[in-house]
């Protein structure tokens, strides 16, 4: 198992009278793709605010075991905050050499990698245009660029994929994966349940400030109980009372009828399920599926409420 | 040293970000363009005033009445009874005045509207007047050259050697205090700018995940004081080039009064000045740091304290040696242009001058760590603006 590099204990944040952080414990691990799920309000940005020593949590602690400080210096550290700012009125290049300097590249280093990134971005001809005639798209890649220029050992990613095309999407999550390929610890913070399920190797689901589950996606998958489902399509609408004392059966979702959805109890085989299906309905196509991430994510949340 | 080189790393962000060199050259031509533009418009107005009026005088031989009036009016001769018909005239515009001598005190003019010329009119009058009056009581010019003399008081000061230099120094301490009062206004818009606009372009959190708030407030206050100084060069050049011209017009002499001046209140002058430029930029970023939108803010007001401490430099003037000139004199938010006038005015004592020099040095660290602990207390606060008292405990806290 790779070693800790962020531990996070019992860790509280209150603002005026909202607790934003309630005992919040996770530790990340090196080169590690983490996740921070959870709706909007859940404490997500408080806590990476926190991990920035941004704000200061009202109780517990985050012990960072990166580098011979408590705190990892700049150049270890990158950011992707979800309030996207740069300046508007700077060009590309100018723009990304200075944030690679703060974070203590030499100018000439700084240059070279951003020159790089914005290469391989697809925005070489852009380079010297100020940021403000690029679209909200392209002013995302360079936020993006920013926060891993400097080559931390440790980035943070607050909502990186919020207005970017399907293309660019798999594009950075390309990025990521080589990322932590190289050994750069991930923290994530994403909506996008379908790339979250692609990259993260372990989700902190989080709502109202505490933790309501976390792990693997598969263990996720077990803890929360849910197993496989399966796309039934019938010849037309009908009653599958009989199919609810099925011992494989958790739940069905008629809404669509005559599309049903079978959510198969979780370590139960469904062979037996489907000679039931075979035998006693016309069915027309039947497609079996993981239980999605988003499907987790709003059962969770709905659990936690 | 590490935070130092971050720091002239904002520093130099901040200048180049807002300093165009281009810009000012720009400027500077179009402040060419305009003087020359504003000196041919007076020019020609200049020569419209060259043409002389046309008047009509009836005067009945109450006051003499000489030549020189010629060199300034077009004149005519009327009796009394052609009074009606000539103001018909000056009503049709065909003549710009009529003067009615009722006594010798006194005359009406009449016009159809106000017109420069009838001040050089009135004293015109009152030197015939004069005249008249000298040449009726039959008085010689001698002793009437003798009634009008001034008297005369010769000033001989204690430090004769001193005094010599004493008008050129005031004028390098006012130009001190100008250059001041420009840098402060010039870098007020920019703090506002740099600290609110990036606030409210959300760059700060990006930001301060990788430098300090008091490493990037000392960049901005650095970096700004330096465009500030930087314009004051550019447009100070152009003054020395005119100096430089002129001294070649006027010849080497119009540089003497500087072999009087005392190097040492120069450089006084010159620190003072350096140091109320940083006190007041640390001061606009300690408000900018409190602020969301410029536009709407009451906080903007501010930008007018600067101008205070300067008129009250004009009491120092009046009264160097008051209890309250002296203290305003070594107090940091006016020190910086009151004992510069001390200075030049009356004797300063060195202790004085140093516990001015500590005070300043003191309040701009006292400002610029407030703008720091404001601004990273309040820098993720968008909307209502925090007030003075949740702003103090802040500093406390921190």
């Amino acid at each position: 198992m790779n070693k800790t590099i962020v531990e996070v204990k019992n860790i509280e944040k209150y603002f005026a009278t909202v607790k934003a952080v309630d005992k919040l414990n996770f530790s990340i691990r090196k080169g590690e793709v983490f996740t921070l799920l959870g709706p909007n309000g859940a404490g997500k940005t408080s806590m990476v605010r926190m991990l920035l020593n941004i704000i200061k949590p009202d109780r517990g602690v985050i012990e960072y075991n990166i580098g011979t400080n408590s705190f990892p210096s700049p150049s270890e550290i990158g950011y992707l905050p979800e309030e996207r700012g740069l300046y508007q009125d700077i060009p590309v290049l100018k723009t990304l050499r200075y944030f690679g300097i703060i974070r203590g590249m030499k100018r000439k280093h700084a240059e070279d990698k951003a020159i790089y990134w914005i290469e391989r971005l697809g925005l070489k001809e852009r380079m010297h245009e100020k940021i403000q005639s690029l679209s909200k798209g392209n002013q995302q890649k360079i936020q993006f660029i920013a926060s891993i220029l400097h080559e931390p050992s440790f980035t943070i990613l607050d909502e990186p994929f919020s207005g970017l095309d399907p293309i660019n999407q798999d594009i950075f999550t390309g990025i990521i994966r080589e990322l932590t390929d190289n050994g750069t610890t991930v923290l994530l913070s994403a909506h996008q349940m379908q790339l979250v399920e692609r990259i993260a190797d372990r989700i902190l689901l989080m709502n109202k400030g505490r933790e309501v589950i976390s792990g693997t996606l598969d263990q996720i998958r077990k803890i929360s109980g849910a197993g496989n489902k399966l796309t039934v399509k019938l010849d037309r609408t009908v009653d599958l009372s009989k199919l609810w004392n099925h011992p494989s059966v958790q739940n069905i979702e008629s809404g669509s009828a005559p599309n049903y959805v079978i959510y198969v109890k979780p370590d139960t085989g469904y062979g037996d399920l489907l000679t039931t299906l075979g035998t006693d309905y016309n069915v027309q196509s039947i497609q079996s599926d993981h239980i999605s991430l988003h499907d987790l994510f709003v059962k969770a949340i709905g659990t936690s409420e | 040293m590490k935070r130092l080189r971050l720091t002239l790393e904002v520093a130099r962000w901040e200048f180049t970000r807002f300093y165009k060199l281009k810009n000012e050259l720009k400027a500077a031509a179009y402040m060419i363009v305009f003087g020359i533009v504003g000196f041919s418009v007076s020019f020609l107005i200049g020569r419209g005033m060259d043409e002389r009026p046309e008047l009509v005088l009836v005067n009945d031989t109450f006051i003499a009445i000489d030549s020189t009036i010629y060199d300034h009016f077009i004149m005519h001769y009327a009796g009394a009874g052609e009074i009606d018909a000539i103001k018909t005239r000056v009503g049709a515009g065909d003549i710009d005045g009529l003067i009615v001598v009722r006594s010798p005190d006194e005359a009406e003019l009449y016009i159809r509207n106000e017109r420069p010329w009838i001040l050089q009119l009135k004293q015109l009058f009152t030197d015939f007047r004069r005249q008249t009056i000298i040449a009726e009581l039959n008085i010689p010019e001698q002793t009437v050259e003798y009634l009008l003399r001034s008297f005369v008081i010769e000033t001989v000061f204690h430090d004769e050697e001193a005094a010599k230099g004493r008008g050129i120094e005031r004028t390098f301490a006012v130009t001190f205090i100008i250059i001041m009062l420009i840098s402060v206004f010039i870098g007020f818009g920019y703090q506002f700018t740099a600290i609110t606009g990036e606030k409210q372009q959300r760059i700060t959190e990006q930001i301060v995940s990788a430098i300090s708030p008091q490493t990037w407030i000392d960049g901005k206050i650095l970096g700004i004081t330096a465009i500030g100084i930087t314009s004051i060069l550019f447009y100070g050049s152009f003054v020395l080039i005119g100096g430089l011209l002129f001294s070649q017009y006027f010849g080497p002499g119009f540089f003497a009064p500087l072999l009087h001046v005392s190097v040492w209140k120069i450089a006084a002058f010159l620190m003072l000045s350096l140091l109320g430029i940083l006190l007041w930029n640390s001061f606009f970023a300690a408000v900018a740091a409190t602020i969301s939108d410029p536009n709407t803010s009451e906080r903007s007001a501010f930008m007018l304290l600067p101008v205070l401490p300067v008129g009250f430099a004009f009491g120092a003037l009046l009264n160097p040696d008051s209890l309250i000139i002296k203290i305003l004199g070594v107090f940091p938010l006016t020190s910086s242009s009151m004992l510069p006038v001390r200075m030049v005015i009356t004797d300063v004592a060195m202790w004085e001058f140093l516990l001015a020099v500590m005070l300043l040095l003191g309040t701009i660290w006292f400002f610029r760590k407030s703008a720091a602990k404001i601004f990273s207390f309040g820098m993720l606060i968008y909307g209502k603006e925090p007030d003075i008292k949740e702003m103090w405990r802040w500093i406390r806290e921190s």
